[in-house]
C-alpha cells in the first residue's frame, strides 16, 4: 500500500492545521459563512439536511486495517457509529459537529488520511478497480498511475480553480469495473506489441443532468506523455469550459459542443506546444511509486484445495456466497472476497464501528491486512486463500456481511437521498429497501443473475442511475416524491446511458414496477444465462413498457 | 422579498457550531423543536423574518436561514407542507445506525 512520505505527511499535517485555525475564527465570529463555506467545502465538509456532513478520502478505493479502525473510531467518537461508503470509493460520516471536524481531521491524518479534493472544482480524488492488482483479466496494477496522478493534481496551482469538479477513473483491465467512460477522463492501462505500458484515454463522460458516454481522444499514449497530455486536456478545458453557467461547466459539455474531433484538435495542438520535460513525472518516480503496490507475499497454496470444495457441497449458504461473491484472483490458491454492504433491507453502502472493526481484523488474518472500497459501494479483501474462504465467511455471517448478492439485482447503489442530502428531490434509500425485500429470495436472485439497479435522488445523479441496467431517479412532482424508470444504462465496457420507459411512479409502486420488468424479462430470456441488459438490448424497450404500463 | 404568500411559513437554520436544524421561535430565539417556532401569517410578517436573516448571520450562530410553508394536521401540530422540509425536520426516515 502507498504510504505518504514526509513532503505529503507534512502537507496534511498543515492542512489540518489550518483547517483547526479556520473553524476557530469562523466559530468567534471572524470569518463569516460566505467566506468559510468554501475553505470548509476545500476540506470535505458540507452542509447537509440535519447535520454537517464529512466526505474522507480513499485514494484508489485502496485502505489499511489502521485506517479502516480510524474510521470506525471516528464513526464511534464523533458520529452516530456508522458511515456510508460511496461511489466515489470514498466514506462520508454524517452526523460530524462543526466544533469537532479539526480534531477529526487530525485523526485522519494520524493514519495518512484526509479530505482533501473530495469537494469544490479541483480534480477529485482518483477511483480506480477494486479489484486492482489482482484481477485475472489485468494488464497491470492502475493503482500506481492513480497514485501518480494524485501526486500530481493535490493543490495543482493551475488547476485547483477549474469551471467545475473533474473527475479520473483508472482500470488495467479489459472489464471496465470502475466506469471510466462516465468520468471526466477516463484511462485504459495497456501494453503494446512490444510489452510497453501505455494509456488509451476517453474524455468527456459523465452522469448528473446530462449524461454523457466518454469518447476515446487517444489509443495509446505512452507511460512518457501521460502527464503532459492531461495537462492539455484539462488546459484547453481550463480556458474554453463554460464559467458562465453551472449546469454547462463540466467538460462533457466542452467536448460534446465542441465535438470530439475538435476538442481533440485544440488538446493535441496545446500537446504539440508543451515543454513536456518539464510536465513528466521526475525519473525514477513511477518505480519508487511502484514498490509500495508490490502484491504481497503469496505462499504457494493448492488451487481449489479439497477443504473448499468439501464446505461449499455440505453447505448451500456458503456455496452461493463463493458464487456471487468470490472472484478468480491472478495467484493460484488465493480468491477476491467481496463483502456486500448490501444487507436485505439495509442501507446501501453503510457500516458500523463494529462491521469496519471486524473487517480490519479480518484483512489482517486473512487478506495482508489490506480492504478495498467498491464504486459500487462494496468492500473487497483481494488476497484471501481459497482455503480459508470458508472461516472468512463464517467470521462475517454473524455481523450481517455475508450476504450473496454482488451483482445480484438487490446489490443496488444507491446515493443518500433526501434522507440526507440537502440536493434530493426525493428519498433514495427506502426505495432501495423495498426492492430488496421484493427480491430478497435467494433463489429468485440467483435465478435472475447479473442485473445492476441504480437509484439516484435527484438529476445530479450521483447513485449513477442513468449507468443502471434498470435505473431509478426521484423527483418532486408537487411536493410529492415520484420516481423515473430507466431501462439499458450501463456502466462498463459497453457504457451505455439508460432510456426513460414512460410516466413515473409513486415511491409505493417502484418495488412493484421493478418486480413487473423483471419478470418480463424472465418470460423474455431464451435461455436463462441471457442476462437482463442482454435481453433488453435485443427487444428494446417495447416489451418492458407494454408489460408497465398495458393497463393503465 | 416574499410578495405572495403561499401559506403560513416558518424560519429554520442550522446551528452553526453542531449542524442541528432550528426553528425561530416567538421570543427570537431558535429551537430544536418545529412546535415552538413563530408563525408569519401575512406577507408582511414573513418579510420581517429578513431583519432576523440577517442578525442571525451577524450573530454567528446559526446558518442557512430561510422560511418554509407549514400547515397543520389533524391534531393542530405544526407540519411541514412540503416533503423536503418535512424530511429535514423528521430527521431520517429510515432506521440507521444499528444495522
Ligand atoms: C451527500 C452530499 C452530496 C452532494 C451535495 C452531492 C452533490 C453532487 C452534485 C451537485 C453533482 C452534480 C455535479 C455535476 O454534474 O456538475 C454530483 C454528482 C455526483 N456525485 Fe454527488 N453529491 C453528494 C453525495 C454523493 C455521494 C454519497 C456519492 C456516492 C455515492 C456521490 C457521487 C457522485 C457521482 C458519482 C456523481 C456523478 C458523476 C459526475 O458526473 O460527476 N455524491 N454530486
Ligand atoms: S443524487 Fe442528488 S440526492 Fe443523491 S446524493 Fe447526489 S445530490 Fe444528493
Amino acid at each position: 500500500m502507498y504510504v505518504y512520505d514526509d513532503f505529503d505527511e507534512k502537507f496534511v499535517r498543515e492542512r489540518a492545521a489550518q483547517f483547526r485555525d479556520q473553524v476557530e475564527r469562523r466559530l468567534s465570529g471572524k470569518l463569516s459563512e460566505a467566506h468559510f463555506r468554501p475553505l470548509r467545502l476545500m476540506n470535505g465538509v458540507y452542509l447537509q439536511l440535519h447535520a454537517y456532513m464529512l466526505r474522507v478520502a480513499v485514494p484508489y478505493g485502496t485502505l489499511s486495517s489502521p485506517q479502516l479502525r480510524q474510521l470506525a473510531m471516528i464513526a464511534t467518537k464523533y458520529d452516530k457509529g456508522y458511515g456510508h461508503f460511496t461511489t466515489r470509493q470514498n466514506i462520508q460520516f454524517n452526523w460530524p459537529k462543526l466544533k469537532d471536524l479539526p480534531d477529526i481531521l487530525d485523526d485522519l491524518a494520524d493514519v495518512g488520511m484526509h479530505a482533501i479534493q473530495t469537494s469544490g472544482n479541483c480534480i477529485r480524488n482518483v477511483t480506480s478497480d477494486q479489484w486492482a492488482g489482482v484481477a485475472a483479466d489485468e494488464v497491470t496494477d492502475p493503482r500506481p498511475y492513480a497514485e501518480l496522478m494524485r501526486q500530481w493534481s493535490s493543490l495543482h496551482p493551475e488547476f485547483s480553480y477549474l469551471p467545475r469538479k473533474f473527475k479520473i477513473a483508472i482500470t488495467g483491465a479489459e472489464s471496465d469495473r470502475a466506469a471510466i467512460a462516465f468520468h471526466d477522463i477516463g484511462i485504459q492501462v495497456l501494453k503494446n506489441d512490444a510489452g510497453e505500458i501505455g494509456f488509451a484515454v476517453y474524455v468527456g463522460g459523465g452522469l448528473g443532468r446530462t449524461p454523457m458516454v466518454g469518447k476515446k481522444i487517444r489509443d495509446f499514449i505512452s507511460l512518457d506523455d501521460l502527464l503532459p497530455y492531461l495537462v492539455a486536456i484539462l488546459r484547453a478545458y481550463n480556458l474554453e469550459g463554460r464559467r458562465d453557467n453551472k449546469y454547462k461547466a463540466r467538460i462533457k459539455i466542452l467536448v460534446h459542443e465542441t465535438g470530439i474531433d475538435g476538442f481533440k484538435a485544440k488538446v493535441e495542438k496545446i500537446f504539440d506546444g508543451l515543454e513536456k520535460d518539464k510536465l513528466r513525472a521526475p525519473a525514477g518516480e513511477i518505480e519508487r511509486i511502484q514498490g509500495f503496490f508490490d502484491l504481497p507475499n503469496y505462499e504457494t497454496v493448492e488451487p481449489n484445495p479439497e477443504t473448499l470444495t468439501k464446505a461449499r457441497s455440505e453447505n448451500a449458504a456458503f456455496d452461493s456466497w463463493v458464487k456471487r461473491n468470490v472472484a478468480t484472483h491472478k495467484q493460484a490458491g488465493y480468491a477476491i472476497a467481496n463483502i456486500s454492504l448490501k444487507p436485505i433491507a439495509g442501507i446501501p453502502g453503510d457500516a458500523t464501528d463494529e462491521q469496519m472493526n471486524l473487517v480490519a481484523d479480518l484483512a489482517e488474518k486473512y487478506s495482508f491486512g489490506e480492504i478495498r472500497v467498491t464504486h459500487e459501494q462494496n468492500l473487497v479483501l483481494a488476497h484471501v486463500k481459497e482455503k480459508e474462504l470458508f472461516e472468512l465467511w463464517q467470521a462475517l455471517v454473524p455481523a450481517g456481511l455475508a450476504t450473496a448478492n454482488i451483482g445480484a439485482i438487490t446489490d443496488m447503489i444507491t446515493c443518500p437521498g433526501l434522507d440526507y442530502c440537502a440536493l434530493a428531490t426525493a428519498r433514495s434509500i427506502p426505495i432501495a429497501q423495498k426492492i430488496s425485500e421484493k427480491f430478497a429470495d435467494q433463489k429468485r436472485q440467483e435465478d435472475i443473475g447479473d442485473l445492476k439497479v441504480k437509484i439516484s435522488g435527484c438529476i445530479n445523479a450521483c447513485g449513477h442511475h442513468h449507468a443502471g441496467h434498470i435505473g431509478i431517479l426521484g423527483l418532486d412532482k408537487k411536493g410529492e416524491e415520484y420516481y423515473q424508470i430507466t431501462l439499458g444504462g450501463s456502466g462498463d465496457e459497453n457504457a451505455a446511458v439508460g432510456e426513460i420507459l414512460g410516466p413515473g411512479f409513486s415511491g409505493d409502486d417502484v418495488a412493484g414496477a421493478i418486480d413487473t420488468l423483471v419478470n418480463r424479462y424472465v418470460e423474455l430470456r431464451n435461455e436463462t444465462t441471457e442476462t437482463f441488459l442482454e435481453v433488453v438490448k435485443r427487444v428494446g424497450l417495447e416489451p418492458f413498457k407494454e408489460a408497465l404500463y398495458a393497463n393503465n | 422579498m416574499a410578495k405572495k404568500l403561499k401559506g403560513d411559513q416558518v424560519l429554520t437554520g442550522q446551528l452553526l457550531r453542531e449542524g442541528d436544524v432550528v426553528f425561530l421561535t416567538e421570543g427570537g430565539n431558535w429551537s430544536l423543536d418545529l412546535q415552538d417556532a413563530k408563525i408569519a401569517t401575512t406577507p408582511e410578517k414573513v418579510e420581517e423574518f429578513d431583519l432576523f436573516i440577517a442578525q442571525a448571520e451577524e450573530a454567528n450562530l446559526v446558518i442557512d436561514v430561510y422560511p418554509f410553508v407549514v400547515e397543520r394536521d389533524d391534531t393542530g401540530k405544526l407540519i411541514p407542507s412540503h416533503i423536503r422540509e418535512k424530511m429535514r425536520t423528521t430527521g431520517p426516515s429510515i432506521v440507521y445506525a444499528e444495522l
